[in-house]
């Protein structure tokens, strides 16, 4: 090849580099920046990207139902901002189903350790990070509420059915520190030792805010609790007295009874309204067994305020 | 005194750019992260593009070289087409020698012996120094040896303490070449016809050297205003050095490989070869600097008005890879080799200063020239250090600072293209340094292949330490006015 001909094509490639930089880096640098040309509307939109590892890899990836063609790991670019279903599927494994958030200009990175399927074992097919669960027992149905970093869901039994029934997020130390649930007229009422949550599971629009306070925060210690009074009040045993705590009207409590001693223990009996409390006698060293009928102590309150109603 | 001050400027231009170059992207860090991504990704694709289009230059130069490899250059020179008769030709071969052993140069003479190009045509000069003790006797006894091979050998001291001279390959060159001036004035020679070619003492040519030189030489039109350039080939000891001090050198002679694509570009660099007339007219290279490989080229550009040119031929030279006693002694004599290389930076003063008085080249050339050497310069000194330190350091502190960041994981994304097209330019590097390879000598395993394979595994580490640092440390003397002194490298075998 003459000397000349080599001329041409360095010159040929300096000018195709030198073009193809000042044309693509100006693309790929708003490209990294996340944003996308819409032909539709005539503008840049800004994406984000969803970035996938699991373990085992080469697993198939559902957004929104939507199959992708790239196996896992991988990187699912110009997505826009919104929530997505994700589901993740492999032969042999559990399926992963989660929600996720795609931000504008982010990165959401996953990171999946699929189960592998065992005889006689079922998994939830959702992802959520299970803080703690309870089973509820009702007349005629059977429910798991389940505590975990998304909110608070209703499962069913059989592991299929699930329903959101909070927005709260109880953290983990807490959601394991719960006694005792009951779920009684489209609330939620459970406690640990120190507090008493209610949580309104009527509202389908969640509040905005997550984080649930207390209704009530025990002087010493939350030691027993009953449902009473036609359902309407908590009746607790705080250590210190017994009150009743009214669930409907949030923050209103009054004392049943001043406990003598620490260690002292009561069981309501909701048949027939009757407080049964084991607490010392005053100024001697003996257990006693007190009655209480509650209806006539408190009954007119609420008959008081049904007539209002 | 005005010329002083400039000079001063000019020494602080090359190291100030590199320092500002890590400095800021470090700074913009600080400040603004995600700035400082985007200007790292660009920077990143920059280097992309320029290591692709060195790929298609490194593709190109090969295939050129295979094309010519099977010319019979001897015979071409016979029946060329020029105003030169190629009986008149005269080789003169300059050796410069200062503590090289004995056998060293015996080797590089047994192989200038050898070439295809009649040995009655040339003159060997033997180039001492006074420094070197028993330098004559030495060289003496060489000659004897080699005398009868040859048109002549002449062999020349070169006096130390010379007023204006430092001590430097350059001085010493130029004390011989005069001495040649006279030899050859007293032999009634041409200078016109006289081809010098200023050689390491380790520089052992291609049997081809000298007549591909001269056929070159010959049909060249503009012969008294080019340089011929051959590829330095780093493999005599290529079998004994050690895998990383391979790596630098395969390197070199690669970065020359693909610079000999660039014609308006290029420039001598070590071992090459000049019409001697045009080496008195320019009056020799130059004794008071240490780059004297390089800037003779200058001298020749300057005193043609621009009108100067460097060939690259299609032969190659075979040198020596520069070791030390022990591995860490190894290191330090490439780290001081490149070092020495780097300060080719003092280029760009040299031709700054002349450009300043010189008001017949045109304005675009001149800057477009003093753009090329501190474009060179400048990205020696950083892009190493950008891409194998700072860009890593951004990818782990933006996780913190970052977190999420698209930008940022694009950035890592970016990064790996940069690596994979490394690789790819090292695959090509690979393939073609195969064939570079001298035959295996007796008494050294097949395994030695192996660790051949692997040693390109060195070259990110390579190209940071030995090949930016040295480069930012030559810039940053110069810049704070700590003139570097000539340090041969030590030559053994």
């Amino acid at each position: 090849m003459q000397e000349k001909y080599y001329s041409f094509l360095r010159h040929f490639s300096f000018w195709l580099f030198s073009l193809a930089f000042v044309i693509l880096t100006p693309v790929i640098v708003y490209y990294s920046l996340g944003y996308k040309f819409d032909i539709k509307s005539k503008k840049f939109l800004k994406t984000g990207a969803l970035s996938i590892k699991t373990f085992p890899r080469a697993v198939t990836v559902y957004l929104d139902g939507k199959k992708i063609d790239e196996l896992t790991p991988g990187t699912i670019r110009e997505l826009m901002p919104h929530k997505y279903n994700l589901v993740l599927e492999k032969e042999g494994f559990y399926p992963y189903n989660m929600e996720i958030e795609i931000k504008p200009s982010l990165v959401n990175n996953i990171d999946v350790f699929l189960i592998p399927k065992i005889k006689g074992v079922e998994k939830v097919k959702f992802d959520f990070n299970i803080y703690g669960f309870f089973l509820l027992r009702q007349i005629f149905t059977e429910k798991i509420l389940i505590f975990t970093d998304k909110g608070i869901y209703f499962l069913d039994t059989d592991l299929e059915g699930i329903k959101k029934v909070s927005e709260q997020i109880f953290e983990e130390h807490l959601a394991n520190s719960i006694e005792e649930v009951i779920a009684n007229n489209n609330k939620l009422i459970f406690w640990n030792k120190k507090n008493i949550w209610v949580v309104d599971i009527s509202n389908e629009n969640f509040p905005s805010t997550n984080t649930a306070n207390p209704v009530y925060t025990a002087g010493r210690s939350i030691k027993d609790a009953f449902l009473g009074l036609r359902e309407r009040y908590l009746i607790v045993n705080d250590g210190l007295k017994v009150i009743a705590l009214d669930m409907d009207n949030l923050g209103v409590s009054f004392e049943i009874y001043t406990l003598n001693n620490l260690n002292a223990k009561i069981f309501y009996d909701a048949r027939s309204e009757t407080l049964y409390i084991k607490d010392k006698i005053p100024r001697t060293e003996n257990f006693s067994l007190f009655k209480i009928e509650i209806m006539p102590l408190i009954g007119g309150r609420i008959s008081n305020e049904r007539r209002k109603d | 005194m005005r010329e002083e001050k400039i000079k001063r400027i000019l020494e602080i231009i090359p190291g100030f750019l590199s320092w500002f170059i890590i400095f800021s992207l470090i700074i913009l860090f600080i400040l603004k992260p995600l700035s400082a991504i985007v200007v790292i990704i660009v920077y990143l694709l920059y280097w992309v593009a320029r290591l692709l289009y060195s790929s298609i230059l490194l593709l190109m130069a090969h295939y050129r070289m295979q094309s010519k490899k099977n010319n019979d250059w001897l015979s071409m020179c016979k029946d060329a087409n020029s105003d030169l008769k190629f009986e008149d030709i005269i080789h003169v071969v300059l050796y410069t020698i200062y503590k090289e052993p004995e056998n060293l140069i015996i080797d590089s003479l047994n192989f200038l012996k050898d070439t295809d190009y009649p040995a009655d045509k040339i003159i060997v000069v033997l180039a001492g120094e006074e420094r070197a003790q028993g330098a004559y006797d030495k060289l003496k006894a060489i000659s004897d040896k080699f005398k009868q091979h040859f048109l002549d050998i002449i062999i020349t001291i070169n006096p130390k303490n010379i007023p204006g001279e430092i001590t430097a390959k350059g001085a010493n060159a130029t004390y011989a070449a005069k001495q040649v001036k006279v030899y050859l004035g007293e032999k009634g020679y041409d200078f016109k016809n006289i081809i010098i070619s200023c050689f390491d003492a380790d520089t052992c040519p291609d049997e081809k050297y000298f007549s591909c030189l001269t056929y070159n030489f010959l049909v060249n039109q503009k012969r008294y205003h080019t340089s011929f350039q051959p590829l330095p080939i780093y493999s005599n000891n290529i079998y004994t050095a050690p895998a990383f001090a391979r790596v630098i050198e395969t390197g070199s002679t690669f970065w020359q490989f693909i610079e000999g694509m660039r014609y308006e570009k290029f420039i001598t660099f070590s071992s090459h070869s000049m019409s001697f007339k045009t080496l008195i007219e320019v009056d020799y290279w130059p004794v008071d600097l240490i780059s004297d490989d390089s800037l003779i080229f200058w001298k020749c550009f300057l005193k043609f008005n621009g009108d100067y040119k460097t060939y690259p031929l299609d032969i190659p030279v075979y040198m020596d890879i520069a070791v030390g006693k022990n591995l860490l002694d190894t290191i330090k004599v490439q780290y001081k080799q490149k070092r020495r290389w780097a300060w080719g930076v003092e280029n760009f003063i040299f031709l700054a200063q002349h450009f300043l008085k010189k008001n017949e080249i045109p304005f675009t050339v001149k800057f477009r020239k003093l753009y090329q050497i501190l474009d060179g310069h400048v990205n020696w000194a950083t892009w190493a250090i950008v891409i194998s330190f700072i860009t890593p350091l951004i990818l782990f502190l933006g996780k913190i600072v970052l977190k999420n960041s698209l930008a940022l994981f694009n950035l890592s994304y970016i990064n790996s293209v940069v690596f994979h097209s490394l690789s790819f330019i090292l695959l090509l590097c690979i393939i073609i340094s195969w064939e570079f390879m001298p035959p295996r000598p007796k008494g050294v395993s097949r395994l030695v292949y192996v660790s051949f394979l692997f040693q390109w595994l060195l070259t990110p580490f390579i190209s940071a330490v030995l090949g930016s640092f040295p480069s930012l440390d030559a810039q940053t003397r110069l810049m704070l006015g700590r003139y570097l002194s000539f340090t041969p490298t030590p030559k053994t075998r």
